[in-house]
């Protein structure tokens, strides 16, 4: 645990140097059209973390500016992950998909993928769970549990993207930095049990969940 | 950037009251009328350990915790005075499992609740009630004294 943190406070030094180089310069503004233009990104932050914890999540995105301030995005990804907690014993793995846009809303002038950005998404996840318990409560430390085989299932979710995006000194990679709060639409249920945990979305006891991405992009 | 890191969640869900297994609720007769004792002390033999629930002071009915687990009975034991012997009364039944939330989990509802009297003193006689627990509102068995 301890190993993770420093790992996360490790990138976060990192984001807020990265974010310290921008500059403010005033340059001539032109009339916009759409060049094909791509930017290639992979989540290093949750990758590294995966070497410490249980929660193996493995994402990526594709953007591509679309209009003057806005750009589409669409990530994958893959996420292996246990729930032991509260008598419960869990796991879930599975594919992940979002497709979504954002808009510019503080850019540089000097290179306009430099800024802070929010927008949206859907995303749907498409996995096999097994839960080996789910606790029976009852009084005086009376407890026990059941099991159900595992499963196919499937959840949707709508996912708010708020973050920047910053340029490493002259080269054509990028630093690109979201929150993604999450609110969960629908979900398969096995016997009408609620899914703990959905691979994409997180912990789903409850419909909201908050996620992270540290990303290094490659713009093409 | 760093507030950003620290993750939201909050996932421990509580279970709230009255969602979980329902107890058994047991009520007492003294001759065919329904009676109230004036002090009862109820054990239930939940498959680990004996667990004692304690005094109850004139009380008209008592409920009772039955096992959770796969066990198709649970023996429950009575004594309604402290140097006095104490009642062996094995509840045989059938379960039935019950999902609830995240939170409570899964509960158990009894079914085909049948009683028998192992040992006699202080109690008499058993009468049976509703034969299933879904609730605690219906009176499943009566002890008669």
């Amino acid at each position: 645990m301890k190993r993770k943190l420093i790992f996360t406070l490790f990138f976060s030094l990192f984001g807020l140097l990265s974010f310290a180089q921008e500059k403010e310069e005033n340059t001539k503004k032109d009339k916009w059209k759409y060049e094909p233009n791509f930017m290639v990104g992979v989540d290093v932050l949750n990758t590294g973390v995966s070497f410490f914890s249980d929660r193996q999540l493995f994402q990526g995105f594709i953007s591509s500016r679309i209009k003057e301030n806005i750009h589409g995005v669409v990530e994958a990804g893959f996420e292996k992950n246990i729930y032991q907690k509260n008598g419960y014993d869990a796991q879930a793995n599975g594919p992940f998909f979002k497709l979504g846009a954002f808009y510019m809303l503080a850019k540089d002038k000097e290179n306009e993928f430099n800024g802070f950005y929010a927008g949206g998404k859907i995303a749907g996840s498409f996995y096999n769970q097994e839960y080996f318990a789910i606790p029976i409560r009852g009084f005086g430390g009376n407890s026990s549990s059941v099991s159900m085989p595992a499963s196919s299932q499937s959840s949707f979710w709508l996912e708010g993207t708020i973050g920047g995006r910053v340029q490493l000194f002259e080269s054509n990679f990028y630093i690109d930095v979201n929150m993604q709060p999450r609110y969960l639409m629908i979900t398969s249920k096995q016997e009408e049990v609620v899914p703990m945990i959905v691979p994409g979305f997180g912990k789903s006891s409850s419909k909201f969940n908050m996620g992270f991405a540290w990303n290094i992009a490659y713009k093409f | 950037m760093s507030f950003l890191m620290i993750s939201c969640g909050g996932d421990d869900d509580i279970c709230e009251s009255g969602e979980g297994t329902p107890r058994m609720k047991i009520m007492f007769k003294n001759a065919d009328k329904i009676t109230t004792l004036d002090s009862i002390k109820v054990y239930v033999d939940l498959g680990s350990n004996i667990v004692d629930f304690g005094w109850n002071r004139t009380v008209d009915s008592v409920l009772v915790p039955l096992r959770v687990d796969d066990s198709p009975f649970t023996d429950v034991y009575f004594k309604t005075s402290a140097v006095g012997d104490s009642s062996k009364v094995r509840i045989n039944y059938t379960t039935k499992s019950i999902y609830v939330s995240p939170g409570c989990g899964v509960k158990r509802n009894y079914e085909n609740l049948t009683s028998e009297l192992l040992k006699a003193d202080p109690v008499i006689q058993l009468e049976p009630g509703q034969n299933f627990i879904e609730n605690e509102e219906k009176t499943n068995l009566y002890l008669i004294f």
